[in-house]
């Protein structure tokens, strides 16, 4: 049945993807959920160790809900006052606001964006609304906060000769060092990265993207923002699996006995996998994705996933080999099964170890 | 959180609402048979389909497994705020596939779940109202006659598998006595020997239920007693639902109080059993109570230096307030910051003597009285006893040195890693649990000495 979860939990909601783009800044990201994100995020991300604050308006407050502004009003001005006194040194730049919605409050109507106006004329803070609903996905949220980060950047007339990362979060991408190989090639190539919205960077970088002349999608919650953006602003883009960035990865590595293989995970990057399987000699791959499954980036046998016993169902139709979350290791049946962490699906439940050299040596390994 | 859900044996925990609720309530039964989640998006609660969502997914899950004889229902916020009718939706269902089904509130909001005006300084206290909705599942398998009904055979036409739980018609259960806990009963827990009276068939504990039917026999408990305030609420549900006698007789390591709390069961339970048989009884009660005082002068006598673990003592102001008495002092006291916050009645009196007899502590509790925590963000809520902050304190020395035995070595202070979980015992075998584990603490050092190890023989 679809929407039913036996096997498995659902995964992170858009309010947790949302709240994660704001991780390295210097951002109270406040969401109206009682709790909900704040503690799904506080089993994936290390809170003491971030810049931003995360929040939640207590549905028992009631505050929100029975439409009395001046509770919530001052709520807010409390959470910005221990914040500001919390940040000290801490600081990366000029702080902010996000509130966030919640299921209860899309429901209601509650009319988040006027909220953000009036605390931003009160407060005299940058305050953005975002208008999640806690029904979808994470990529979802991201992809809520890249247009939001995107229509807070007022154009300019400066040289554009950077790159912009869209679509690098630290849900899909928890292993910084990933993207090593590639800040190394584009620092051989004479390419300097603008941005990468929020990665690593806050709103005082984000103020730069007027700079950048080109994107790279990490991931596929970026695509729709690299789409605006190439429509407005002329600003081309490449995805993140028609790179080489990655490919030494695997020079040298059989990993053919592999046979017909299945990902399981975040599309671009699941894409990469796919890419660099094949260069280690497995032809057959699939990828398989309850998230965003772009069109335009799927290959004949992809297939987007609605319920959990559409993936019972698509493993046990001939695959040898099955990775995924390690959380996903029971679907596997018959097949091999390789973990590779995805957080927003299995929330650090099990540990799989991250996309990197490693482990491709170590899956070479174990194919032996 | 996790183990409330799963107490009542052959029974399914289906929680529905939006994805988020889903993932932050119920994150945690990831990968466990007992439980599904139904991911209902806001369209489809706005057009009022979330009832036959439920029904289809109760029908599929009780397809796949035949042995659920009852599903708990666990609905979020956004429900309540849609006014949808979850009691009449339960008792629908139970009509169409002769299953039981309770309904617990994961909403936050509604004033049946919010046992205070203080809610959250009450530890658990947003957890109390499960307990009780749990057992309002007995409602729909308890007839009005007050006979529980055995579940009919029939064949849902939706094809459900045919149930076949044999008899027809109600039949009268066998009466024992009911203990509101989530810990399985010791063996040597006290109550049990009320099983040698005549009409008490059965002593468990919730945790304790073997299958379903099992906990249908608690509509026929002749006593039903909680230890711990957690449990009240479902205590005094029983008692007006059911008129079963009720007694809240949380756990103690005073022998007067034990003695008072066998006092009010005994005249509860006296229609069962034949004079001979409550002879015996007393008898060996009594045993058990001399036993008691004679480990009390045994460890009176011993020096200690141990740290024992709070975590999961229900009173553990009572339980220091009891060293004093047996002469051993204590220090160094560790305690969460909801049991200073909230200090439960029971506990409220010792709690104020400990606060004047350790002005450390005392001086301590200012501190954490009068601020705000401030942490990032909200701090996880945790419910497992094992996942609490440490809560110890350092028992030291004899202060009474006339004690026959004394032990002179310097012990190092021992940690005793084993939490007492002293629901499942109960009266004097609480107290035999607490000197098995200070015994235990203090190691072989106790046995050179001569000194007496573990409970006593009844």
């Amino acid at each position: 049945m679809k929407g039913l979860w036996s096997k498995h939990v659902p995964f992170a909601s858009d309010i947790s993807g949302c709240m994660s783009v704001f991780a390295q800044s210097s951002a109270l990201a406040v969401s109206q959920d009682s709790n909900g994100s704040v503690s799904c995020l506080r089993k994936i991300l290390d809170p003491d160790a971030l810049p931003a604050f995360f929040d939640s308006v207590d549905l028992s407050d009631l505050s929100y809900a029975g439409g009395d502004e001046d509770r919530f009003h001052q709520r807010l001005v409390d959470m910005l006052n221990e914040f500001n006194a919390g940040m000290g040194s801490k600081g990366t730049g000029d702080s902010f606001i996000v509130l966030l919605d919640g299921p209860v409050a899309a429901l209601l109507g509650v009319d988040l964006r006027s909220r953000a106006q009036n605390l931003s004329a009160a407060l005299g803070h940058t305050v953005l609304a975002i208008e999640t609903t806690g029904n979808k996905y994470y990529d979802k949220g991201i992809e809520l906060a890249y247009q939001e980060i995107v229509k807070q950047i007022p154009s300019s007339s400066v040289k554009r000769e950077g790159i912009l990362l869209l679509g690098l979060n630290p849900l899909d991408f928890p292993d910084p060092s990933f993207v090593q190989p590639l800040r190394a090639s584009l620092a051989e190539s004479g390419k300097q990265v603008v941005s990468d919205l929020g990665y690593s960077d806050s709103l005082d970088a984000w103020e730069q993207l007027p700079a950048a002349e080109s994107s790279i999608v990490m991931s596929a919650s970026g695509l729709r923002t690299a789409r605006k953006l190439q429509q407005e602003q002329g600003l081309s883009f490449t995805r993140i699996d028609e790179l080489d960035s990655w490919d030494a990865w695997v020079h040298g590595l059989d990993l053919s006995s592999c046979g017909r293989t299945l990902i399981l995970g975040e599309q671009l990057q699941s894409n990469l996998l796919r890419r660099l399987l094949r260069k280690a000699g497995v032809e057959h791959v699939n990828v398989a994705s309850f998230f965003i499954c772009d069109k335009t980036c799927r290959e004949d046998g992809d297939v987007k996933l609605i319920s959990e016993s559409d993936l019972t169902a698509l493993v046990d139709s001939g695959y040898s080999t099955f990775i995924a979350d390690a959380s996903f290791a029971s679907f596997a049946g018959d097949c091999r099964f390789f973990a590779l962490t995805h957080l927003p699906s299995g929330m650090r439940i099990y540990d799989g170890g991250s996309l990197s050299q490693q482990w491709f040596h170590d899956l070479a390994a174990a194919c032996k | 959180m996790r183990s409330l859900y799963f107490l009542l044996p052959q029974t399914h925990v289906l929680f529905f609402g939006p994805l988020e609720c889903a993932r932050h309530t119920f994150g945690s039964v990831f990968d466990d048979p007992r439980a599904s989640i139904l991911v209902i998006d806001d369209v489809q609660s706005s057009l009022g389909s979330t009832e036959d969502l439920v029904e289809q997914a109760v029908l599929e899950l009780s397809a796949k497994d035949p042995t659920i004889r009852g599903f708990v229902l666990c609905s979020a916020c956004q429900t309540a705020f849609l006014g949808i009718d979850i009691e009449a939706l339960c008792w629908t269902l139970h009509q169409r596939t002769g299953l039981c089904f309770a309904h617990v509130e994961a909403n936050r909001m509604a004033v049946g779940n919010i046992p205070g005006p203080q809610r959250k300084n009450v530890p658990g206290g947003d957890r109390f109202h499960i307990r009780k909705s749990l057992f309002k599942m007995l409602e729909q398998g308890v007839g009005k006659d007050g006979l529980v009904k055995t579940v009919p055979q029939h064949e849902a036409s939706s094809g459900n598998a045919k149930r076949s739980d044999g008899g027809s018609g109600a039949e009268k259960r066998p009466s024992g006595i009911l203990v509101l806990s989530n810990e399985v009963l010791a063996d040597d827990n006290d109550l049990k020997a009320y099983l040698d009276l005549d009409g008490i068939e059965w002593v468990r504990s919730v945790a304790d239920l073997p299958g379903f039917d099992e906990f249908l026999d608690s509509a026929s408990s002749a006593v039903v007693i909680a230890t711990t305030t957690a449990w009240r609420e479902a205590g005094e549900y029983l008692a007006n639902a059911f008129k079963l006698p009720f007694l809240y007789l949380p756990t103690s390591y005073d022998p007067e109080e034990i003695e008072a709390y066998y006092q009010q069961l005994d005249r509860l339970l006296a229609g069962h059993g034949c004079a001979a048989q409550w002879e015996e009884l007393r008898s060996k009660r009594a045993s058990r109570a001399h036993a008691a005082k004679t480990q009390l002068e045994t460890l009176r006598g011993c020096d200690l230096g141990a740290t024992l673990d709070l975590r999961g003592v229900s009173r553990p102001f009572s339980l220091l307030r009891f060293f004093a008495s047996m002469g051993i002092g204590f220090d160094g006291v560790e305690v969460s910051r909801q049991r200073v916050v909230h200090v439960e009645d029971d506990d409220r009196d010792a709690f104020e003597w400990v606060c004047a007899e350790d002005q450390e502590f005392g001086q301590r509790l200012k501190g954490v009285k009068s601020s705000r925590r401030r942490g990032k963000g909200k701090a996880l809520r945790t419910a497992s006893a094992n996942n609490t902050p440490p809560e110890t304190v350092t028992l030291w020395g004899a202060k009474d040195a006339a004690a026959s035995h004394e032990v002179t070595a310097a012990f190092p202070s021992n940690t005793m890693s084993a939490a007492l979980k002293e629901a499942s015992w109960w009266g004097y075998s609480s107290m035999f649990k607490l000197f098995d584990e200070l015994m235990g603490g203090i190691g072989s050092s106790l046995k050179s000495a001569g000194c007496e190890e573990g409970g006593v023989e009844s």
